[in-house]
Formats: C-alpha cells, structure tokens, sequence
C-alpha cells in the first residue's frame, strides 16, 4: 500500500466520523458509559483491596517473654529478624501493668517488686506475612513464654480478602466482556449504516484491507473517545468523593487519586480503542463477503 | 473474454437461476443477453464479478478460473470489469464527481490521474456540468449516465450493463446505447442484459436469450426473439 493511501485512510475516517457525527457522538456516549461501568468496579475493587490491606496492618503479634529473663535486648533483635516481621516495639512489664491499672481504674494493683506481668514485644507485619509462620518462629526463640495474635480475626480477614479479590474480579471480567459486547453492537450500527459504500468499494476492486482500515481507525477513535470521557468523568467523581468522605467520615481510607490515576488511564484506554478496533474489525466482516 | 462450460447456478434457497450453460464471448465483442423475468441475465453478470460463486461447471475470465480466485485476485478482476448495475449503486451524500472518483480512489489510482480521468468521462457522458450536484438532483438518463462513466472510467477491458435503459424513454436510451457503442468501437468488450426489444432489433449485435436459466438462442445479429 501506498503512504499516501494512509492520509486517505486518516482522511476517510475522519470523513465518516463528521459526516455520521450524530450516530459517532451515540457511540461515543454508550461506549463511554459502559467504560464507566469498568471504571467504578474497577474503583471498587481496588479500594476494597485497600481496606484489607489496611486491616492487616493493623494486626500485631504479641511476644510474652518469661519472667525474669536477663536478655531481653538479644531477643528483640532475633524477634526482628524474623522473615514478615516489620518492626518491633518493646512493652516492658512496667508499662504494662500501668496500662492494666489504667483499664481496671486501680492505681495500686503492682508494686515494683510484686509485678507478675511478663515483659512483652509488639511485632507488626509486613504485607502479606506468614502469620502462622512468625509466630511459631517466635516461640522457639529462647526466653520466649508464650506468643499471642488474634487468631480467628486473622483468619476472617485472609478468607474476606480472598473472596473480596475473586468477586472483584469476576465482576471486572465480567464488564470487560459487557464493554466489549456494547463496542461490537455500537460500532456495528455506524458499520452498518456505510454497507453501501462497502458494497461499492468491494464491487470496483477495492481490497478488503484497503476498505477495513478507515472503519479500524474510526472504531479506535469512538473508543479513544468513550476512553477520555470516561476517564475525566471517574477521575473527577473520584475526587469529589473523596472531598466529600473526608470532610465526614475521616476513618474511611479512600486510596488518593494519584494512585489510581494511572491504572484507568491504562485500562479505559486500552480497553477503549481495543475494543474499538476488535468492534470495527468484527463488524465490517459480514459486509466484506460481496 | 468469457468463457462457460456448463455453468450452474443454484442459489442456496434451491431456485436454479442457470443450468448448463456454455458459450464464449471474445474480445471486443457487443452482446446482447435477452431472456424474460428470472431468466438469469443478472445472475450471469454476478458469476462473472463473482458476486456469486458457481454451483458447478466452469467460468472463466480473461483466461481465469472464476471459482478458484483468491480474495485478492478477486479485487484486480474486478478492477478490470466495468459494471453499470440494475439499481445503480450511487451513493446518495456523494456528488456526482465524488462518486466516479471513489471508484478510483480505492484502487489507489495517484490524485492527479483521478481528476484527469473522472473529468474526461463526465465529458464523454456530457455531465461536466453536474459534477457538484448529488445523485438525488438528477434525473433517471442523468444518473444512468453517472453509473456508466463510473463503470468505464478505469478503462476496463470488459463492461457489463444490466438494463441500462431500464426506466428511460426512448430518446434518452437511445444516447446511452450510443455511449455504449462508442465505448465498444474503443475496444471494451461489452454484455448487455436488457428487456428493450426496439434497441436490440434495430442494433443487430450478437444475441444470447436465457429462459429459466438455459441458453436458448445464440445468434449473431440477432434480433429480440427469433422472428424478428
Ligand atoms: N440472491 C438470490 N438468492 C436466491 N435466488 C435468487 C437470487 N438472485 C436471483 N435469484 C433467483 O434466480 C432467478 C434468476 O434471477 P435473475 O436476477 O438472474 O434474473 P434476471 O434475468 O436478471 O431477471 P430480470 O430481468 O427481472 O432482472 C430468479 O428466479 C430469482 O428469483
Ligand atoms: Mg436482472
């Protein structure tokens, strides 16, 4: 093919855009909306993730140390060492008993010398840190009594976050197939309105590339176009969200806008102007049989 | 140029539209192709684009085989077939230009040739002065005009008309069949499928009648039935 036969390409499917502008502006829209029904699962999901996420931060694991035990500092760093283990925070004895007393409301419960509490390390974890492996780490390490976490929670949320990831992306299949479905079907519509000029173009010798590639490139721009739509609707609907929730609810943890900015400009985009052309390529199969 | 050996068409639906037809059409030849409703004049002319593919026997083209062309072999045949259809085909948001050009322009012929060519067959069918004006503002002679020097203007070896004097009156068939004529003496070989008795008997070409599919008659200088 000629270079010159490419500015014809760009100038036809630009032609066919203007000249079905109100059935392009159709598409444009419906191709925008399901590519916003993508938008907010995929929002959706994330931020579920993010939640979960967030909750296992929050979980610590408990090291009770026996009483008396002389090398305290020694067993920090071992403690610390361990693989999952993200930082340490010691609780003496001291300060345990007074946190009890605080929470019994009775200030005179220990004495210095009468404090039957033993001395105790926080471990928070890494992300996705093998709990159970930490914790039967941590109890053979020497001096160790006893290694305590919320078992049952921890177990809750594991099985939550799984079954939170795998409904989220069923449903993210899901309209990934639901937004290519609308693509083909809309796309099909302004195929379908230019089946005579396809006729025509096959009729007089044309080549069935020769009469794909401006309806490829018109399907990728309604796509790019329901992609940027799309994009500058989420993004911002995003934002006001998020205004809106701190200014109430300050303890929901929304992921910032910077962090999900560029998965959707990826994903719409990519989805947009794939679809598009997949949609125009599939379309225009059955009118090229002439 | 054309050449048939027991050429069947049978359309999916079961109707037999040609049945064993055989015949040869040279080059530079003016043939007329007779036959009552149904007899299968167009279905003729859709093997030989191949709009149509063969049920059985042969069909061959400018020494091809019809039935055995790949996609893009069909493309440069067609380029070489100029074809003035039953119904037309003009596109109606393109001028009257516009749509002898496409024409051009989607076999990739260079701009400056387009222009000269589209040009030189608006003249010879005397419409240089509607080249701007849409299909819609011509008249039934004025379109058939447009369809004829969009069919010729790629100078194709052969030409097929289906019925290009269909809806007109006699005086304005008459100037198609000149254009016609004057197309043939320049050297394309042309098959002409029509109902008009006056122009075939008068012009006294070769004639070939279908009914119901088989060839009944194949005369030169023939007339519109055998009588005549
Ligand atoms: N695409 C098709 N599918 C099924 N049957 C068809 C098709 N095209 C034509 N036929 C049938 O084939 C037969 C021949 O039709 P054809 O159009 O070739 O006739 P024709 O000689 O051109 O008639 P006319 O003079 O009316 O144009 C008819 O019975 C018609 O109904
Ligand atoms: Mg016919």
């Amino acid at each position: 093919m000629k270079p010159r036969t490419f500015l014809y390409f760009f100038r036809e499917a630009f032609r066919g855009l203007v000249r079905n502008s109100l059935m392009s502006l159709a598409a444009i829209g419906i191709i925008t909306i399901a590519l916003l029904l993508f938008g907010l699962f995929y929002l959706f999901t994330v931020n579920l993730q993010h939640l979960g996420d967030l909750a296992w931060d929050k979980i610590e694991i408990r090291v009770f140390l026996e009483q008396n035990v002389e090398q305290v500092e020694e067993i920090g760093t071992k403690l610390a060492a361990l693989p999952g283990v993200k930082s340490i925070k010691f609780i003496p004895k001291q300060e345990g008993a007074a946190a009890l007393e605080k929470l019994l409301g009775n200030k005179n419960l220990f004495t210095e010398e009468d404090n039957p509490l033993p001395h105790c390390f926080n471990l928070s974890l890494t992300e996705g840190a093998n709990i159970d492996e930490i914790s039967r780490l941590a109890s053979k390490v020497p001096g160790v009594e006893e290694v305590v976490f919320g078992q049952a929670f921890v177990k809750f949320l594991k099985i939550a976050i799984r079954i939170g990831l795998i409904v989220g992306m069923v449903f993210l299949l899901l309209t990934v197939c639901a937004v290519l479905y609308i693509v083909i079907n809309t796309i099909q519509l302004t195929v379908y309105a230019r089946r005579k000029e396809i006729e025509i173009m096959k009729l007089v010798g044309a080549t069935d590339a020769f009469v794909r590639w401006p309806f490829l490139l018109e399907g990728m721009v309604l796509g790019l176009g329901g992609a940027a739509l799309a994009l500058i609707l989420l993004t911002e609907g995003y934002t006001i969200l998020i205004r809106k929730l701190s200014a109430y609810h300050n303890f929901i943890p929304l992921l910032p806008r910077a962090q999900v900015n560029s998965p959707l400009i990826i994903f719409l985009f990519t989805m947009g102007i794939c679809f598009g052309a997949i949609g125009s390529l599939f379309s225009i199969k059955r009118y090229l049989k002439v | 140029m054309i050449l048939t050996k027991d050429l069947t068409k049978i359309y999916s639906n079961g109707v037999v539209a040609l049945e064993q037809l055989s015949l040869s059409v040279e080059k530079g030849e003016f043939v007329f192709l007779v036959g009552p409703s149904g007899a299968g004049k167009t279905t003729f002319l859709n093997l030989i684009i191949r709009r149509e593919l063969p049920t059985a026997g042969l069909l061959s083209v400018n020494q091809k085989n019809i039935a055995s062309l790949k996609k893009d072999e069909i493309a440069f045949l067609r380029r070489s077939i100029g074809v003035i259809f039953q119904d037309y085909k003009l596109l109606p948001h393109k001028t009257v230009y516009e749509n002898i050009s496409f024409a051009l322009e989607v076999i990739e012929t260079g701009i400056k040739e387009i222009k000269q060519r589209v040009y030189s067959v608006l003249e010879l069918v005397g419409l240089l002065n509607k080249s701007n004006v849409f299909p819609s503002e011509l008249s039934g002679g004025e379109q058939q005009r447009v369809c004829l020097a969009r069919a010729i203007v790629n100078r194709p070896l052969l030409l097929l008309a289906d019925e290009p004097t269909g809806n007109l009156d006699p005086d304005t068939s008459w100037e198609i069949m000149e254009l016609l004529r004057e197309i043939n003496k320049r050297g394309t070989t042309i098959l002409m499928a029509t109902h008009n008795k006056e122009i075939v008997d008068k012009l006294r070409k070769r004639v070939i009648a279908l009914d119901h599919g088989k060839l009944i008659r194949d005369t030169l200088r023939g007339g519109y039935t055998i009588e005549a």
